[in-house]
């Protein structure tokens, strides 16, 4: 092996699914080379270049690796490698930042943090000519593409990794596109490998090009001139990407087994899940500083703002149907009520406290913050942003799973008690409606008869607290391991976040259910 | 002008977020033992209706925390009464039948008993007469094969009443009490009778009967004779003329012995010993269980008694014509005035006795209107309430 080489692929076989992509395939790029990969759709290549990112592994679940891939020497997947950085075909910004926020992101995490970060970012800035205070959902697709080789650039890496960075523009821009690249190639110092079909735009800035043939299973090398004519012979008879292979109709017993393996494996997952959960409560924030952003980020998201509002209404709406009712419909009312009025309200404050107040809080936090979680999550799988952080060196379960997990754990304590005190304070307006003749003190004297009985806390406090929490880590294990897995369309993430609405909120129903048998002894 | 309610109920909501309470400082009566938490109350037609709490204790001074709402019934002379109410029959009958209504069930009660006394009695006393008839009978057809069958129960009753009451108890006050006074009481009518017959008596008669007799082949009968017809002809009339001077003296006797501590005492003990005594209850259960309860004619009687025309008949007419009155009085006493609800003192009953509410309570006696509130309020002992 050449130590001096950038990529140093040998012997590597890579199966996704039952499918072979490489068999047995060698590549090398050395140092301060611009080397274009080609090849068919389907071919494997961006399956290499999440290989060379160490995004796929040995362990990456529906793929078989074989073979030594190395960075500058190094495995690929070696833990804390940063020598290679991408941009992504659709960018991996970070939505929830603006563009130097997004440079600082990468610049923060490099393994040694430059002096002055932030002059740095804004140099980055006017090198690419990117605008200050805008997020990136407000810029066009070519500052985009800016932005992200910016923040990739602002990480260091010694490999740049481009992924069809041409794909969809005009010829004009394309070229400008390549131009760039080239440009940033050589001011930067880089070894560059981009991965395209598009050989029009970007074939000239490359000193080598790599096809990925399918025949071969492999990588072989295609003078620039003779590339197109390679291209066409795999694309012709016989040469192409192999052919779909004909449907198997497999028997029922094959069906069974089948669907018997995947129900372990995801039985396997949900217990791993859980363990990862309590592992994950951890924080392992890879910079504090972002650590802390993303905390406040989930906070907002699952928290703050509409949240409070959404539980405020909807408690004030339990507190108003579970008094009106029950004084409406007390058996025998006018001679039951004068009898047990206050054992009513006492039977009302505690109901809404243990039972009814958690129980919703839960049910509306589970469907809300599982479905705005998910969803956040969903978006960031389908939009590459968490491949986007690992390419940083960033395990995105260290910010957005342990900060989901505390913002559920920290929020959902406050969610509970504002829903608890709308329906608290409804449950008075309607005492006051039906009762005008006591006391407003004297409604709050019974209502928390069978709460406060004269401990430091609430009777039953601790009850509370247990299966608010677990509610809370559930709703966002469920939204983390829904949300987070491989997106592909927009579908796949309305998928997650059905799902999570739906298992979560049977989840948290079973946590209440459970804990309040073992809560309250059986009459 | 008309208040708006909606606007009112604002108030009191808004109110209960930034009226607090009033506390004010209690001094309560020496007799009075305040437990903390109790609840202040007022009487209203509704019943009794909660204005505040009894605060501290323990440690600190007592308190009166009065509900904002309420405030305006302090004013000078203000004070709580305190109730420990004890939920014994006696509290029971006084909450449920104070004077006014208990005169008004006792109205209800005797108009209906007036209006369908008489029908009722003559409609029912021919059934009550044959009843008490077979019940007499039924009795009186056991009794001798109970005794039969007790004969050595009653020697024993006897033997018993010998040993534990009269020789213990009995026997020396007669001795020493009674017969002494007896002799003494009926000392001149003795006397009298004793003169008048020692006069009438045949001393020559008798003397010629003796001598006759003695003769052979007289009559041996003739002295027997002549002290029978003695006795017939004088004795006996002689002592009938003087037995209402034995009656009263004997009355006058057992007068004198009924006030004598020495004889009632002796009775008395002569009576507990024996009728205590295990031996004795046990003798007379097994005579009544055998004569009565055990007693089939009896009960069999007794089981029919109301299923006889002559008796159902009459009492379902008395009934029916009474149950205005007696649905009338059970209003009195489950319901409320406007006979919507549960009475309000019934309720006060039940969460005493059911729900073991409201045990101790004070009332809080409203002050003059319009002065300011007092500095402290008194407490002293409210009562049965």
């Amino acid at each position: 092996m050449n130590p001096g080489s950038a990529v140093s692929i040998q012997g590597l076989t890579l199966h996704a699914g039952t499918k072979c992509v490489l068999e047995n395939a060698d590549l090398r790029i050395e140092e301060g080379e611009c080397v274009l990969l080609v090849g068919l759709s389907g071919a494997g290549k961006s399956l290499t270049m999440r290989l060379l990112l160490g995004l796929l592994h040995r362990r990456t679940p529906g793929f078989s690796v074989e073979g030594d891939v190395r960075i500058f020497g190094q495995p690929a997947e070696a833990p804390g490698r940063h020598e290679a950085g991408i941009v992504f075909q659709d960018f991996g910004l970070l939505d929830e930042w603006d563009v130097e926020e997004n440079i600082r992101f990468g610049l923060d995490h490099r393994p040694e943090a430059p002096a002055k970060p932030g002059d740095l970012a804004r140099s980055l800035m006017v090198e690419f000519d990117l605008p200050a205070g805008v997020r990136p959902a407000h810029l066009s697709g070519g500052m985009k593409q800016r932005c992200a080789l910016a923040r990739t650039l602002a990480y260091d890496p010694r490999l740049l990794l481009f992924d069809e960075p041409t794909s969809g523009l005009d010829p004009a821009m394309a070229a400008q596109v390549a131009g760039r690249i080239r440009a940033t190639h050589d001011a930067h110092g880089k070894t560059t490998l981009v991965v395209t079909h598009d050989l029009t735009a970007l074939r000239d800035i490359a000193d080598r090009v790599i096809l990925l043939d399918p025949r071969l299973k492999g990588f072989r090398e295609v003078e620039r001139d003779r590339v197109e004519a390679a291209l066409e012979t795999l694309r012709g008879p016989g040469g192409g990407v192999a052919a779909p292979q004909p449907r198997v109709v497999q028997s029922l017993a094959a069906r069974g087994k089948r669907g018997a393996l995947a129900f372990l494996d995801r039985t396997g997952r949900v217990v791993e899940g859980a363990a990862l959960s309590a592992w994950a409560l951890v924080p392992r924030w890879p910079r504090a500083r972002w650590g802390w952003r993303y905390l406040l980020y989930d906070l907002r998201l699952t928290t703050l703002g509409s949240a409070l509002l959404y539980v405020a209404v909807a408690g004030a709406i339990l507190g108003l149907i579970v008094t009106w009712f029950t004084f409406s419909f007390l058996p025998f009312k006018p001679y039951t009520e004068p009898l047990l009025l206050d054992r009513v309200l006492g039977a009302i404050g505690f109901a809404l406290f243990r039972i009814m107040a958690p129980g919703m809080t839960a049910l509306l936090v589970a469907a809300r913050n599982g479905a705005a979680l998910s969803a956040d999550l969903g978006h960031r799988a389908h939009s590459r942003q968490l491949e986007a952080m690992r390419s940083f060196g960033v395990a995105p379960e260290r910010y957005l799973f342990t900060n989901a997990l505390w913002a559920q754990l920290l929020g959902m304590p406050v969610l509970l008690a504002v829903n608890y005190l709308a329906a608290r304070y409804a449950s008075l307006a309607v005492f006051i409606l039906v009762h005008p003749e006591q006391s407003t003190h004297f409604w709050a004297q019974e209502f928390d008869r069978f709460v406060l009985t004269g401990g430091a806390l609430p009777e039953g406090m601790g009850w509370l607290v247990l299966k608010t929490e677990l509610s809370a880590l559930v709703i966002a294990a469920i939204a983390w391991f829904q949300g987070s897995s491989r997106k592909e369309s927009g579908r796949d993430v309305a998928s997650a976040v059905t799902r999570t609405i739906i298992w979560s909120t049977l989840a948290v129903l079973l946590v209440q259910l459970v804990i309040a048998l073992a809560e309250f002894e059986p009459l | 002008m008309r208040a708006d309610p909606g606007a009112a109920r604002t108030r009191r909501f808004l109110g209960h977020f930034f009226r607090a309470p009033l506390d004010l400082p209690i001094a309560p009566a020496d007799a009075v033992a305040l437990v903390p938490d109790a609840p202040i109350m007022i009487e209203t037609p509704r019943g009794l209706l909660q204005v505040g709490r009894i605060g501290s204790g323990d440690d600190g001074p007592w308190r009166a925390v009065v509900f904002p709402e309420f405030a305006d019934l302090l004013g000078p002379e203000s004070a709580l009464a305190w109730h420990a109410t004890s939920g014994n029959l006696e509290w029971v009958f006084a909450t449920l039948f104070p004077p006014e209504r208990l005169d008004r069930i006792r109205r209800r009660s005797r108009a209906g008993w007036r209006r369908e006394k008489r029908r009722f009695l003559v409609d029912i006393r021919p059934g009550l007469e044959t009843l008490a008839g077979d019940l007499a009978k039924a009795l009186e057809e056991a009794l001798p094969v109970v005794l039969e069958e007790h004969r050595e129960d009653l020697n024993a009753l006897g033997r018993l009443f010998r040993d534990l009451a009269w020789r213990s108890h009995l026997r020396q006050v007669f001795q020493s009490v009674i017969w002494p006074r007896a002799v003494e009481a009926s000392e001149p009518a003795v006397r009298a009778i004793q003169d008048e017959i020692l006069d009438a008596f045949p001393v020559w008669a008798l003397s010629w009967a003796v001598v006759v007799q003695a003769l052979p082949f007289t009559d041996n009968a003739r002295v027997k004779a002549k002290i029978g017809d003695f006795l017939r002809e004088k004795a006996l009339p002689i002592v009938r003329s003087h037995l209402p001077e034995l009656k009263a003296a004997g009355a006058e006797v057992i007068r004198e012995m009924l006030h004598d501590p020495r004889v009632t005492d002796a009775f008395s003990q002569a009576f507990q010993a024996f009728q205590s005594h295990p031996e004795v209850r046990a003798i007379l259960t097994r005579l009544l269980d055998d004569w009565v309860v055990a007693n089939g004619a009896f009960r069999a009687v007794l089981r029919d008694a109301w299923s006889r025309p002559a008796l159902a008949e009459p009492l379902r007419r008395f009934l029916s014509a009474v149950e205005p009155d007696i649905r009338g009085i059970a209003d009195e006493i489950l319901l409320d005035e406007q006979r919507r609800g549960i009475n309000p003192d019934l309720a006060r009953v039940l969460r005493r006795q059911l729900l073991r509410e409201d045990r101790k309570w004070a009332r809080l006696i409203p002050g003059k209107p319009g002065g300011p509130p007092p500095s402290s309020l008194p407490v002293r002992a409210g009562g049965i309430r």
